[in-house]
C-alpha cells in the first residue's frame, strides 16, 4: 500500500486532527481516486480505531474523535467524487425508541455509519414505530437501526419490529437493535435481525446486513 | 422525617480537567470550543439532592420495608440485614443542564455536554455522601440502585419517588411511565450504611462497560444472596 494512504489511515487512528487535511491533499496530488482514499485510509484507520476500542485501549471519547478527524477529510474527498458516490452502502433510518430520549449512542453510531458509507436518516429520539416506518417508506431505506437505553424500552423495539412485518416489509428491510438493555437474547425475543453490542459492532452487522 | 434538599452544590470542574477525559488535551481548536462550552455550563448548573432519613423493616417473608414501602430485591434483604436506617434519595445534574444541552445540536457539543453533565450529577453524589457524614456521621456506605440489577428492575424506581413523596419534583427530576428519570442526568437509589463494600458490578457480568466500578464476581450471588 502507497505511504500516503498508510499515512491518512495513522492520522485518523491517533486522532491527528491538525494533519489529516494536509495528508489527504498529498494523496489526491499523487492522483490517488478519492474512494481508494476513503476506503484504503480513511475507513481503515477508522477500523483500527474501532479494534482498540474493542480491546479496551480506546474508549468512546477516541471513538467521537476518530469521527472528527474524518470530518475535518471528508467534505475534501466529496468535493472531488462523484455525488452519487457518497451513500453507496444504502440508507439507514436510525432512531431511538418512543419513550427513549437517550441519544448519544445512536449519535455516534450514525457517525460511525455515516463515514463507513451509509446515508443516515435520522429521525431523532423518542420515535414511534409509525414514523420509522413512513421514514422506511419514504426513502426506501432497507436497515433500521433502534435504540433504547432501559429495559422498559424494550416495547417500542417489538413495535417497530412488528409494524415492519404488518406491512409485509419482513423480508426486504432489517432491523438492528442497541444500547445498553439490548442483547443478543432481546433480539431473537423481539424478533429483530441484529444485535449491535458497541457501535463497532453495530457497523459490522450493519455491513453484513447490507450484503445479504 | 420529611425529605431534606441539599442544594447550592458548587459545580467548579476545570477544563484542564476535561480535557484528557474528552481527548483534546493537544489541540487548541478543540479546546477552545470546549471552553466555551464548559464556561455556559459552569454559569447556569444547579445540581442538586433530595434525600431522606428512612427506617429500616423487614416483612415476614423477609422483604424490606423502606418507610413501610415494599422493596422486592433479594439482595437488598441480604445487604440490609443490619440496617435499621437507610436514605433513599433522588441526584441530579438539574434541569438548568438539561435544557441547555437540549439546545446543542452539533454530535461533538452534545457529546461533550453528556460528559459535563454526568460530572455534575457526580458532584451531587459526592456532595451527598459528604452530608451524610457530616449529619449523620456515617462511617461505610454503599449505594443500591433500581435497574442495576435484574434482582431490582427499573421499575421499583418509581416506589423510590414515592417514599420521597414529591422531592423529586422540588429538585425538577420527573419520573416517566417508562421509569425513566428527566434529566436524563439523574440518578435515585438508596445510600445504606454497610460493613463491606458493596456494588451492584460485583453482579453485573456485562463486560466492557465504562462505568464499571467494581469487577464482576461469578461465584458472589450463589454464595451470599441465593436463599
Amino acid at each position: 500500500m502507497k505511504e500516503s494512504l498508510i499515512s491518512v489511515q495513522k492520522a485518523v487512528n491517533e486522532l491527528m486532527f491538525d494533519e489529516i487535511k494536509g495528508l489527504v491533499f498529498a494523496c489526491l496530488d499523487e492522483g490517488i481516486p478519492p474512494l481508494e482514499i476513503i476506503e484504503a485510509g480513511i475507513s481503515k484507520g477508522l477500523e483500527l480505531v474501532g479494534e482498540q476500542f474493542e480491546t479496551g485501549t480506546y474508549f468512546l471519547a477516541d471513538l467521537v474523535m476518530a469521527g472528527e478527524v474524518v470530518k475535518e477529510a471528508m467534505p475534501i474527498l466529496e468535493e472531488k467524487m462523484d455525488p452519487g458516490a457518497a451513500g453507496q452502502k444504502g440508507k439507514i433510518v436510525l432512531a431511538t425508541v418512543e419513550g427513549d430520549i437517550h441519544e448519544i449512542g445512536k449519535n455516534i453510531v450514525g457517525m460511525l455509519l455515516n463515514v463507513n458509507g451509509y446515508e443516515v436518516i435520522d429521525l431523532g429520539v423518542d420515535v414511534s414505530a409509525g414514523k420509522i416506518l413512513a421514514a422506511v417508506k419514504e426513502t426506501g431505506a432497507r436497515l433500521i437501526g433502534l435504540s433504547a437505553l432501559l429495559s422498559t424500552m424494550i416495547g417500542g423495539i417489538k413495535e417497530v419490529v412488528d409494524s415492519v412485518v404488518e406491512a409485509g416489509l419482513k423480508d426486504h428491510v432489517k432491523v438492528v437493535i442497541g444500547g445498553a438493555c439490548t442483547s443478543e437474547q432481546l433480539k431473537e425475543e423481539m424478533g429483530a435481525d441484529g444485535y449491535g453490542e458497541t457501535a463497532v459492532q453495530a457497523v459490522k452487522i450493519f455491513d453484513k446486513l447490507s450484503a445479504t | 422525617m420529611d425529605a431534606i434538599i441539599i442544594e447550592n452544590i458548587p459545580f467548579d470542574i476545570q477544563a484542564k480537567q476535561l480535557y484528557p477525559i474528552l481527548k483534546i488535551e493537544s489541540n487548541r481548536k478543540y479546546a477552545e470550543r470546549l471552553d466555551i462550552l464548559l464556561a455556559s455550563a459552569r454559569n447556569i448548573a444547579c445540581p442538586r439532592v433530595a434525600y431522606k432519613l428512612a427506617a429500616v423493616e423487614y416483612d415476614n417473608d423477609g422483604t424490606v420495608l423502606i418507610d413501610g414501602v415494599c422493596l422486592m430485591s433479594r439482595v437488598m434483604q441480604v445487604n440490609f440485614e443490619d440496617c435499621r436506617r437507610a436514605f433513599p434519595f433522588i441526584a441530579t445534574c438539574g434541569m438548568e443542564l438539561e435544557k441547555w444541552s437540549r439546545t446543542l445540536t452539533d454530535t461533538l457539543d452534545i457529546f461533550w455536554a453528556d460528559t459535563i453533565n454526568m460530572m455534575a450529577l457526580g458532584t451531587a453524589l459526592e456532595a451527598f455522601k459528604r452530608h451524610l457524614t457530616d449529619t449523620f456521621e456515617t462511617r461505610m456506605t454503599s449505594t443500591m440502585n433500581p435497574g442495576s440489577l435484574e434482582d431490582w428492575p427499573l421499575s421499583e424506581q418509581h416506589k423510590i419517588f414515592s417514599i420521597l413523596n414529591a422531592a423529586g419534583e422540588t429538585i425538577g427530576v420527573q419520573l416517566t411511565e417508562s421509569a425513566m428519570m428527566v434529566p436524563l442526568k439523574s440518578v435515585s437509589g438508596i445510600e445504606f450504611e454497610s460493613g463491606e463494600k458493596f456494588h451492584s458490578c460485583q453482579l453485573c457480568p456485562r463486560d466492557k462497560c465504562p462505568s464499571r466500578r467494581a469487577p464482576y464476581d461469578e461465584q458472589l450471588y450463589a454464595v451470599k444472596y441465593n436463599a
